[in-house]
């Protein structure tokens, strides 16, 4: 049984900061700097909502907009639960009425956390497990930010976004390639309690990351994975219509195109509107480029995320 | 190839003219050499050594040019 991306949706907080904002809280920091390497600025952020609220409201804009009935599953991909016991895909169930037989979890997983979901949704599916369901992927992690962490502030946003899997006829996603490497752990983390990193100390319950070393990563790591995705696919890459990585920044994004030597008129990227969404942030772009129609009707688009784990994962939709 | 002068002559396009750079100099002792131009450093390396810096983890910590030619003269990417 194939599956297919039917229907996606998505929903920013009221509230968001500018680089004009994070500059009155830190006046020594290089706003024109930042803007240059992020490409980003404007933020959201949750302020009175955690995530399940918000994947409430990104869910219900789902359902009513496309009037959907049957929802056999419900993946939530999430790295700031307002509870750890229980799942916060539980509390969205309920708060959806979902019916009892709508098997529910989370995924605790970062900016590839979309794949990881998807795939996962698209394997319910080929084990006739279910026929159709919601991937909703939603993030705080602006709670685990401190207002003078130059590293992390100017580009992460909160949101939400929830997609409609449904079983297919046709093969409309394919290629899926996941991987993780642990060795990467300690370089973008939220500590449980205080910890020493090379000499830094860092603060329990906030947020650290080594941009350097995670941006190596990215490089090395996403050509790689952006090759096998295109040989699982038995596809050239010049066969790919669009590609939407994972919205990192403006610099890992530009670095990315030239890396992999794509065209960088195919590569879809929305940082400037809403920023690092985690892993709501490939179905935002691809939202946001439909409607757009910047994607067309048919279209192939290679989807690939990256980060926090480490971790990745990639695969080739049609729209 | 590379060599140390490439490396230098690159750290200080990199970082302006604000700062004489030298095989002395660090982010300890530079004043534009912080988190963001350290990223801009990584990414005219990798350039400059055709996507071979970006496999050396170990350079992603080296915040000093004397770290740096080191760790490239260790993976054979300098010459003298």
């Amino acid at each position: 049984m194939n599956s297919k991306i039917e229907h996606i949706e998505y929903y920013l907080p009221k509230k968001y900061e500018t680089l004009k904002d994070l500059k009155k809280d830190n006046p020594s920091w290089n706003i024109k700097k930042i803007y240059n390497t992020t490409g980003i600025n404007k933020r959201f952020i949750a302020s009175n909502e955690n995530i399940v609220d918000m994947a409430e409201k990104s869910c219900q804009k789902l359902i009513k907009k496309n009037k959907i009935k049957n929802i056999d599953f419900l993946i939530l991909v999430t790295q700031s639960s307002p509870s750890g016991i229980p799942t916060s895909a539980n509390i969205l169930h309920q708060k959806l009425k979902l019916d009892q037989k709508c098997l529910c979890f989370d995924i605790n997983q970062g900016c590839s956390g979309f794949i990881y979901a998807l795939a996962v949704a698209a394997s319910l599916i080929k084990a006739n497990i279910c026929k159709s369901g919601i991937v909703v992927c939603s993030e705080k992690y602006s709670k685990y930010i401190g207002k003078n962490d130059s590293s992390c502030r100017p580009i992460f946003s909160d949101a939400s976004s929830s997609v409609f899997v449904k079983k297919s006829k046709k093969s409309k996603i394919k290629g899926f390639v996941l991987g993780s490497d642990g060795n990467g752990y300690k370089n973008l983390i939220v500590p449980s309690k205080n910890m020493k990193i090379r000499n830094k100390i860092l603060k329990k319950n906030k947020i650290y990351m080594d941009g350097s070393n995670v941006f190596l990563f990215t490089l090395n790591k996403v050509k790689e994975c952006f090759n096998q995705i295109l040989k699982k696919s038995k596809l050239e890459k010049n066969k790919v219509d669009y590609y939407i990585f994972h919205q990192a920044s403006k610099f890992v994004l530009e670095n990315l195109v030239r890396k992999i030597g794509i065209d960088k008129k195919k590569n879809i990227v929305n940082l400037d509107k809403v920023g690092n969404t985690v892993s709501a942030s490939i179905p935002i772009a691809l939202k946001m480029a439909l409607q757009k129609k910047k994607i067309k009707k048919n279209s192939k688009v290679l989807l690939l995320g990256f980060g926090v784990g480490y971790s990745w994962g990639g695969c080739i939709i049609e729209c | 190839m590379l060599t140390e002068n490439k490396v230098i002559n690159l750290i200080q396009a990199t970082l302006g003219k604000k700062n004489k750079i030298t095989l002395k100099s660090s982010s300890n002792n530079t004043e534009n050499w912080d988190s963001l131009n350290h990223l801009n450093i990584l990414e005219k390396l990798d350039k400059a050594t055709k996507g071979k810096v970006a496999e050396i983890a170990e350079i992603a910590t080296a915040t000093s040019v004397k770290e740096i030619v080191n760790i490239l003269k260790k993976k054979k990417l300098l010459s003298k």
